[in-house]
């Protein structure tokens, strides 16, 4: 079954996770590619083909990566088509389903062989509830993936032949891109491989969280308690009215765990939990549940590393 | 200057609750709100129209009977016109189906712009100012946080688009559609206490299918191409939990945990 893979020449990553669900989807997907920036390394991939354009096409020239993606399936018909759910990739396809006339469906987290034929299952309301889809359409099945939820870890290393687009690119003169500058980032924690939380319970010592944060290489985040009350910027604020995050591991000291705090969490691998009653609401969903008073298991936890690299130093490691 | 805002109605995601016995929305007696972004598209054109005093602007808004009187108040805040989109057999209408029933609407309407929010609250596809754009032929630009109004006259808006690394700078040439997200700072004001009962329906039209020239294939249940099957509560996986007391042992514990996923050397 021939499957096509749009990779987002900002997250090239991603089309591992892309050819995961490929797997998914069929025993032995013979798998296309199609990037817009001919530069694009085919190395380390998972695809069979790649298809590249004769020139590139900037992101925003969405009729220019339409046509060409168009060219493609003029001459190459595909089973499925699938997206990754990042800015671009979610600009593109729905723009390609309406040209397709076919089905599509957003930030897809799981699919599942029925019989109603394929499932894909997508979360709505906030994550609420969650959605199972069928496309009813002739065309190909189209769905964009979630980042950060299919593993392609296991799928085996390719180099895949280049395949140049006959078609030549016609750019839009009605779009230029007059500058392109990265954030200045006042440290963004949504980025963090791992944030320390501090809550209701560390109110008064919410400094000391910086030498928790220091011991673990971490980011520093609050609950809308210690926002409100003003001892930090809403910045660094987890949950509905602040920022939803995926680090590898959050260590909540002294968050209690309200629905809306809950909710700015997200894909969280390792989560813990220090908190002085064993009941509290974010304690239900911890991997590690430390029962006692967060300021103590700061001060003694920082203690304990620091004494660790200590040792270990003066044990020539 | 012509500008139209396509705007949702939504259900007030905050305040959705789930039957914890039937696993279904509760939705019963739940209020609708203007979703967040569709709002700031609004509040853009309202300013817009405070600095080009020849800018006219239409909201064009598809739901149901109750979505209505939000629609209204956007005539209370000086929207000039208004079409609502309101026709039972549009219910069950998904993104490819809503987007035709928009496009259908937006092809009799003259526009330079129009103006939209990225997400909604609700749905959160993300899908439908994009496939309008792609209905319509025109360029569309989503993740805007800012508009700089400079060339406005010449039929160019110049805007900043952002993602989580980046802000690229843009000149987009009219007709176009421009989708605005969450970070923008424009906030739509209250309806002044003069005019909350002001009569705007001389500047609404409320539009069915046939008025559009729509077939019953092209839309609802039938024009869509996706259908949802199952809604379900999202269970997480009960974990098998670690619990410690704090002391000796039980920072040893987490010590010991911590350097098995990883984060410890």
């Amino acid at each position: 079954m021939r499957i096509l893979i749009l990779i987002d020449s900002c997250h090239p990553e991603l089309t591992r996770e892309l050819s995961a669900v490929a797997h998914e989807l069929t025993r032995d997907p013979k798998l296309h590619g199609i990037a817009f920036d001919p530069t694009i390394s085919p190395k380390e991939s998972t695809l069979d083909i790649l298809h590249t354009p004769t020139q590139p096409i900037p992101a925003v020239d969405q009729a220019a990566i339409i046509s060409a993606i168009l060219s493609l399936l003029h001459t190459t018909p595909f089973k499925a088509i699938l997206v990754p759910a990042t800015p671009f990739g979610r600009q593109i396809a729905p723009r390609l389903a309406m040209a397709l006339h076919t089905g599509l469906v957003a930030d897809v987290t799981q699919i599942q062989s029925t019989e109603h034929g394929l499932v894909m299952i997508r979360p709505a309301y906030s994550g609420k509830l969650m959605a199972s889809i069928v496309n009813t359409a002739d065309g190909p099945l189209m769905m964009s993936i979630r980042q950060g939820v299919f593993s392609g870890d296991h799928l085996p290393t390719k180099t895949p032949s280049r395949h140049v687009l006959a078609a030549s690119v016609q750019l839009s003169p009605g779009i230029r891109i007059l500058e392109s500058r990265p954030k200045t980032m006042t440290e963004d924690i949504r980025q963090a491989k791992i944030l320390v939380s501090g809550g209701g319970g560390i109110q008064h010592h919410f400094k000391e969280l910086h030498r928790l944060a220091e011991v673990l290489g971490a980011s520093v985040s609050a609950s809308r308690r210690i926002v409100d009350s003003g001892i930090v910027s809403r910045k660094i604020q987890v949950g509905q009215s602040g920022k939803t995050v995926s680090p590898d591991l959050y260590v909540a000291l002294g968050i209690s765990g309200s629905v809306q705090h809950i909710e700015g969490l997200r894909n969280i691998k390792h989560l813990v939990v220090v908190n002085t009653n064993p009941n509290a609401p974010l304690t239900a969903l911890a991997d590690l549940v430390v029962e006692g008073d967060a300021v103590e298991f700061i001060h003694r936890f920082t203690e304990r590393i620091r004494q660790r690299d200590a040792e270990g130093a003066t044990h020539g490691r | 200057m012509n500008l139209v805002c396509l705007v949702k109605c939504i259900p007030d995601v905050g305040e959705i609750t789930i039957d914890p016995v039937r696993h279904v929305l509760v939705r019963e007696n739940l209020d609708l709100v203007i979703n967040p972004e569709d709002a700031q598209a609004v509040a853009i054109a309202l300013s817009v129209k405070r600095r080009f005093q020849n800018t006219r602007i239409t909201v064009v808004s598809m739901g149901p009977p109750n979505a209505k009187p939000l629609v209204e108040d956007l005539l209370r805040l000086g929207v000039d016109h208004a079409v609502f989109l309101c026709d039972p057999s549009f219910g069950g209408s998904d993104t490819y189906a809503t987007s035709t029933i928009l496009a259908k609407a937006l092809q009799s309407i003259p526009f330079d712009w129009i103006l939209s929010g990225t997400h909604t609250l609700d749905g959160d596809t993300a899908h439908v100012p994009a496939q309008i754009a792609q209905a319509l032929s025109l360029n569309h630009l989503s993740h805007l946080t800012a508009v700089d109004l400079s060339m406005a006259e010449q039929h160019t808006l110049i805007v900043d688009s952002e993602d989580d690394h980046t802000i690229t700078r843009i000149a987009i040439d009219a007709p176009g559609i421009l989708s605005f997200s969450k970070e923008a700072p424009f906030k739509l004001p209250y309806v002044a206490y003069d005019d909350l009962d002001k009569d705007v329906s001389d500047r609404l039209s409320v539009k069915t299918h046939q008025d559009l020239g729509l077939k019953r294939t092209q839309i609802g249940f039938e024009g869509s191409k996706t259908k949802v099957i199952n809604t379900f509560v999202p269970t997480r996986p009960s974990k098998a939990k670690i619990v410690v007391q704090l002391n000796d042992e039980g920072l040893d514990t987490v010590i010991d945990t911590f350097k098995t996923w990883g984060y410890l050397p």
